[in-house]
């Protein structure tokens, strides 16, 4: 299990991470969204040892992660933009993990190769965009992780080759339990993948549930009065749309109860509808102010 | 089992050599060539009577290392900035630390990865020069193990250095700006400061050698590292039935080797506060031009007095000719001073910015810090608030004075100069107004007192003469050169620090100048003196002229020598005097007067030399003067 506790980081004055605090279930696929500038990759960065915090702590089953090698023997790291050495290959990267990883399974990585089909031997620095990120997973799941760190895991990779990762990485999951956390801005994505979610805004978590409750916490209403007709009182409106006698709702609250409610008042139409993952997302933020704004130009 | 703290990886290590091997390589090739070349050279030399050859190849060899001791000022930055860059680079630095070690083990992984192929370099091209030259000349051995020793504790030095200088900066250009700026600090600062003060502060003399030159590896290995030949004197009679004293080699002697070990040690304790210094660095300073936040307002504000003082000083040397003392050439040296700080404070904010947008008030403010620092500098030594310009010894401190490199020792010499040094005090601001008060001629003194607990004090003082001066016989010229004709002068200035004798002398020329034409100096006459000639033109002329204080008088005031004792000739007597363990060349400058007879009789009787007063040949007889006529 991943633990984070008020962790708090700044930049020359500037707070990044203001008392940040998260858990991420051993076993669970995490996706960890926001907007830009919220800290997502700063989190990250502390995740896998690469940063220290100010204060606040950061652990892994109970153990820090800075600077204790036996924890980061555990976590494969795969950033939004990959590293590799100037004229290194797969295979020497592969050599390079092989040396450093005590499981890294040398096996997998021959598998993985059938599958991915990329030139091991051609220097990476010379492979497209998407390719360099297949190698990079290639590279993480021959690593055997127990906790797997993804920022923007499939920017760059064609729709077939997505589909294919998300496979392997959710057949870790499934059979050897693998965590993984993912950074993304693709919600469509993550809502087919994430059990739990994690909404960050100016380096606080604002929301942070698994994703059916947040589902089940925000619903889409559509409906029509007649004449005199109008909502009920104590009714949380998030959102709200109107064309005509049309109204578009975003509500906070449970789905079943909010139509108890509305039924009462007897409306001309009804209808609810689950919301998306990156509806969830704006309109949890447009609370939050980070509204979309309406601009005329 | 291997620390998990501290442990070698060699997987980093493996990658590092695949990915840096031309570094070490081009060390390699570099060493390499130097040490065939010389080996190559050295076997061609040797001969059946190889010992002069042999250790002078020796001594050559050493020579090489000192040199290269040097480069591996140049190969250790280089390394350490191979090495460390993964710091300076956000990605790099990224996956490097998320890999399972600590960082203890990071770091000495890379550090040995980088400083042990630099050391195996140095040791096989050791062994293969020992290889080349030793066979028959095993005596060559020590001299190739000293060429490793200086090479190996240059490395360890300079490479250790660069690694601390790496965990200061977190740009991989900085690096080596940092890494030379710090080698040079201590002599750039010191020189510069003398330099600028010396234009001011009235007496002070810059002197020879720098103070905190150990400070600064480059220059004091360049001026500690040495190796001389020794001789030994040996005796043959040629041909002719002549007694020849020559020297035969006789080994070597390598100076400064403390100063290597010095610094090789302390290159090893600034490595270890490197990684002290790497245990906390925070990551995201990758990029920065300073990495330890409390170190940056110290770039900031070094980096400005820094440049004033460069600034000033090297403005200073390119246009000012005639530097003159008092409050306008403080008020100058403080006003570019200001200039040069200026430069380097908004400089040091941009670049640590990383913005041309510097120019706020708030910075302005530790700008005015430092113009206060600038301002307290000046004027303090200006005013003389540390009693520097008014510093004068008693009688009863001074154990001896060195003055135009005579040491004078006798209680009324000394006496003497003190009151020289307080009249040219006393004088001070007529002194400092220079060539504006009409001065015709400009003479300097130097004082360098050893005093009896140990302490010097040395002074420089321009005496400047006008012409109510040159009437005036207290003006300060006049009192000058009073003093440098009292007897002790006269006696130095014949004194030698070999014998003269028929023995020691090896060869003698005597050059007698000629007397002018039309007011044009004609070239000097070279006359031959064997060693016996010579040793009695000394001690039967010159030193019983010397004793009776005849000969060997200074005219500053009057060079044109119109007295009547004034002598416009010089009589140099050249000579190579040889020791029981050394040679020396000497020569005596001394100007012959009309009272020096013994001289004069000794010249006119051994080698035909008639010295007449300048007045006979210009016709002035109410000015006679001698003048040596060679017939």
């Amino acid at each position: 299990m991943i633990e984070v506790r008020e962790l708090v980081k700044s930049f020359d004055g500037f707070r990044a991470l203001d008392g940040l605090t998260l858990t991420v279930p051993t076993g669970a696929v995490y996706g960890l969204v926001g907007p830009n500038g919220a800290g997502k990759s700063t989190l990250i960065r502390h995740l896998t040892g690469i940063y220290r915090q100010d204060s606040g702590t950061l652990t892994v089953d109970g153990v820090p992660v800075y600077e204790h090698p036996e924890v980061k023997a555990k976590l494969a790291y795969i950033p939004d933009d990959v590293f590799y050495y100037t004229s290194a290959s797969t295979e020497d990267m592969m050599r390079f993990y092989q040396s450093q990883y005590p499981g890294f399974d040398r096996q997998r990585f021959e598998a993985l190769g059938e599958l991915l089909r990329l030139d091991r031997r051609r220097p990476i620095r010379k492979l497209s965009k998407g390719q360099q990120k297949q190698a990079a997973f290639w590279l993480a799941l021959s690593q055997r992780p127990e906790i797997l760190v993804l920022d923007e895991p499939v920017d760059g990779l064609d729709p077939v080759m997505r589909r294919q990762i998300w496979s392997l990485l959710m057949g870790d999951v499934e059979e050897h339990g693998t965590t993984v956390l993912v950074s993304s801005h693709n919600l469509r994505e993550l809502e087919d993948v994430c059990d739990t979610v994690g909404i960050m805004n100016h380096g606080k978590m604002l929301v942070e549930r698994s994703l059916s409750e947040l589902q089940e916490n925000l619903v889409k209403v559509q409906l029509a009065y007649g004449e005199g007709g109008a909502l009920p009182e104590g009714l949380t409106v998030l959102h709200e749309n109107r064309t005509g006698r049309l109204q578009q709702l975003i509500l906070r609250g449970r789905a079943d109860e909010i139509r108890a409610r509305l039924e009462r008042t007897k409306p001309l139409f009804l209808d609810l509808l689950p919301l998306s993952l990156e509806e969830i997302f704006i309109y949890e933020l447009g609370g939050a102010d980070y509204a979309v704004k309406d601009l005329v130009l | 089992m291997p620390s998990k703290t501290w442990s070698f990886n060699r997987g980093i290590a493996a990658n590092y050599l695949k990915r840096f091997w031309p570094l070490w390589g081009a060390w390699l090739a570099g060493l390499l060539l130097a040490a065939v070349s010389l080996a190559q050279t050295g076997i061609s030399s040797f001969g059946p009577d190889s010992t002069y050859n042999v250790w002078n190849f020796g001594v050559t060899l050493l020579s090489t290392s000192e040199l290269f001791a040097m480069g591996t000022a140049g190969i250790g930055v280089l390394t350490a900035m191979a090495m460390f860059h993964y710091l300076y680079q956000p990605r790099e630095s990224g996956m490097m630390h998320t890999l399972p070690l600590r960082r203890e083990s990071l770091f000495l992984t890379v550090y040995l990865t980088g400083l042990l192929p630099l050391l195996g370099a140095e040791l096989l091209v050791t062994l293969i020069g020992m290889l080349m030259t030793l066979p028959g000349r095993y005596a060559l051995a020590v001299s190739w193990l000293q060429w490793f020793g200086v090479l190996a504790l240059g490395t360890v030095a300079f490479y250790g250095f660069a690694v601390f200088c790496a965990m200061l900066t977190g740009h991989w250009l900085v690096l080596p700006a940092v890494y030379a700026v710090l080698n040079l600090t201590a002599v750039v600062v010191e020189s510069t400061g003398r330099d600028l003060l010396s234009l001011f502060v009235y007496g002070m003399r810059i002197p020879s050698g720098l103070k905190l030159g150990f400070l600064s590896p480059p220059y004091q290995l360049a001026t500690k590292l040495s190796r001389h030949m020794l001789t030994a004197p040996a005796e043959r009679i040629d041909g002719t039935g002549m007694l020849n004293v020559y020297e035969v080699a006789n080994g070597y002697t390598l100076e400064g080797y403390g100063w290597l070990v010095g610094y090789a040690v302390a290159g090893l304790l600034l490595a270890a506060c490197a990684l002290l210094l790497y245990r906390r660095r925070r990551l995201e300073t990758a990029g920065d031009v300073v990495a330890i936040a409390v170190l940056r307002p110290v770039f900031k504000y070094c980096l400005s007095l820094g440049t004033a003082l460069v600034f000033a000083d090297l403005l200073l040397a390119m246009v000012f000719q005639q530097p003159r003392g008092g409050y306008g050439m403080a008020a100058l040296v403080l006003g570019l001073m200001i200039v040069g700080a200026f430069i380097g404070y908004f400089a040091a904010e941009m670049l640590m910015q990383k913005t041309l947008k510097v120019f706020r008030a708030r910075a302005f403010r530790g700008f005015a810090a430092v113009c206060a620092v600038l301002c307290l500098f000046v004027g303090l030594n200006e005013l003389d608030a540390f009693g520097y310009e008014r510093r004068v010894p008693d009688a009863n401190e001074v154990d001896y004075i060195t003055v135009l490199n005579a040491k004078i020792d006798e209680p009324e010499t000394v006496e003497a100069l003190i009151e020289l040094h307080r009249a040219a005090i006393a004088d001070k601001a007529r002194q400092e107004r220079g060539w504006a008060e009409g001065a015709l001629n400009v003479m300097t003194f130097e004082l360098s007192y050893t005093l009896k607990n140990g302490g010097t004090l040395e002074r420089l003082y321009s005496v400047f003469t006008n012409a109510d001066e040159l009437a005036d016989p207290d003006s300060l010229g006049w009192q000058l050169e009073r003093c440098y004709n009292l007897p002790e002068f006269l006696r130095e200035r014949v004194t030698l620090s070999f014998p003269v004798t028929a023995r020691s002398v090896q060869y003698a020329t005597l050059d007698v100048q000629q007397p002018r034409i039309d007011g044009d100096w004609q070239p000097s006459q070279s006359v031959t003196l064997t060693g016996e000639e010579a040793a009695a033109l000394y001690a039967e002329g010159i030193l019983p002229d010397a004793e009776a204080l005849h000969i060997g008088h200074r005219w500053y005031m009057d060079p044109d020598g119109s007295r009547a004792t004034a002598a416009t000739t010089n009589v140099t007597l050249n000579m190579l005097l040889v020791g029981d363990t050394s040679e020396e060349h000497a020569w005596l400058d001394i100007p012959v007067e009309t009272d020096s007879r013994n001289t004069i009789r000794w010249l006119e009787e051994n080698k035909g030399i008639t010295v007449v007063p300048i007045s006979e040949l210009n016709g002035d007889e109410a000015n006679p003067s001698p003048i040596a006529v060679h017939r």
